[in-house]
């Protein structure tokens, strides 16, 4: 969608127009999802907490600046939103692997090529799902949000320091796991 | 010992991967790196662990949310005034209840002197009734009287009414701030739909 048409969508959405977010929704629900996938590593739960960062997108939405883009302001919260279920679950929660293909048919690669493909994928997210929940957030926010430093500390509500040491620790950690898959 | 055997620590190399070294590391890295060998290999690892992570692709959703979530919010707009509209009249009532309660306790304070008296229940009733139904006009002169007064005080300079309060000023009071309380609530706290399972 283009930025301007996003605008007068956004701008609806503040006075209270339910279907301009209706539309605004479809656009960013499947990245808001693949946030929650990534960060929740369960389907049905990323599937819930999306529905639920819409809902909080909402409400939030007066203090939403207009001249900054919808996209990373919504998967930000929709991050921070995964997060903090994350902490407060963290006694009765039982992670699931939810281990789809992530692609399924492409005649690009053959059969053969796609079960290798998928295989990669699984090992990276089997990997990324193993890592702390605050490692696992410093990397979402860095690799798939493109946050800085100072923004991450931002999100996190956290020092610059500890974020960044989550997110160093995350990579050395993540490498590990992926040349022990390796072997 | 020699500046080419002390290598880049690791947390630098992510640091420079994330281009967040300021001119002068950039320069130290590049230059360290030209010459190290050991240091290549650690920033080919940690390539490599990037390029994994941007590998991956974007996962489909397999059902629409939107229309889900824009009932959700339609429902909760609906709630949300049904309950602004109840806790208004709640206080309102609560309001009247109150403005009518008091002059109803300053007509009772003539029933000991009536039963003093001796007067007959009947002709008791009938004074207290009186008593009140004058209150209860007393005080809608006094509210009328209160309201001409703070309106004219609006455009002048003159001061403000004084004296006691009507008890319909209460009412009023009373459902001003249950108004206040409720617009605070539902501000702070929106209510949201709590259908899924965690």
């Amino acid at each position: 969608m283009a930025v301007s048409g996003e605008q007068a969508l956004i701008r609806k959405v503040k006075k209270g127009d339910l279907d301009a977010y209706g539309a605004i929704i479809q656009d960013y629900q499947s990245s808001v999802f693949n946030v929650c996938y990534r960060v929740l590593g369960n389907r049905q739960e990323a599937e819930d907490m999306t529905q639920e960062a819409f809902m909080r997108a909402y409400h939030k939405i007066s203090s939403y600046d207009l001249s900054r883009p919808f996209g990373p302001w919504m998967r930000t919260l929709a991050a921070n939103l995964c997060y903090n279920h994350l902490k407060r679950a963290r006694l009765n929660r039982v992670p699931l692997e939810d281990e789809r293909d992530t692609i399924k048919d492409d005649p690009k690669y053959g059969p053969e090529g796609i079960l290798e493909i998928n295989q990669k994928h699984t090992a990276i997210y089997r990997a990324i799902w193993k890592l702390p929940d605050t490692q696992r957030m410093a990397l979402e926010l860095r690799h798939f949000q493109g946050l800085t430093y100072q923004e991450m500390a931002e999100a996190l509500n956290m020092p610059l320091n500890t974020v960044r040491s989550h997110l160093y620790r995350g990579r050395q950690k993540l490498a590990e796991l992926l040349e022990e898959e390796n072997e | 010992m020699n500046k080419d055997t002390i290598h880049i620590s690791t947390d630098k190399l992510q640091t420079y991967l994330d281009q967040e070294l300021d001119q002068a590391g950039l320069q130290d890295v590049e230059i360290h790196l030209g010459r190290c060998p050991s240091c290549r290999e650690e920033l080919s690892r940690l390539e490599s662990v990037f390029a994994r992570l941007e590998s991956l692709p974007s996962l489909e959703l397999e059902k629409d949310l939107s229309t889900s979530i824009v009932t959700q919010l339609r429902n909760e707009k609906k709630l949300s005034l049904g309950i602004t509209w109840t806790l208004v009249l709640e206080s309102l009532g609560a309001g009247i209840v109150i403005g009518l309660l008091i002059p109803a306790f300053r007509a009772a304070t003539w029933l000991p002197q009536l039963i003093s008296t001796q007067t007959e229940i009947r002709a008791a009733i009938n004074i207290f009734l009186t008593q009140l139904a004058s209150t209860w006009l007393v005080w809608w002169s006094g509210l009328k009287l209160n309201l001409e007064q703070t309106a004219k005080s609006l455009f002048s300079t003159t001061n403000l009414p004084s004296g006691e309060f009507s008890p319909w000023i209460l009412i009023l009071a009373a459902a001003g701030i249950g108004l206040l309380a409720n617009y605070i609530m539902l501000r702070s706290n929106p209510i949201r739909s709590r259908n899924h399972k965690h």
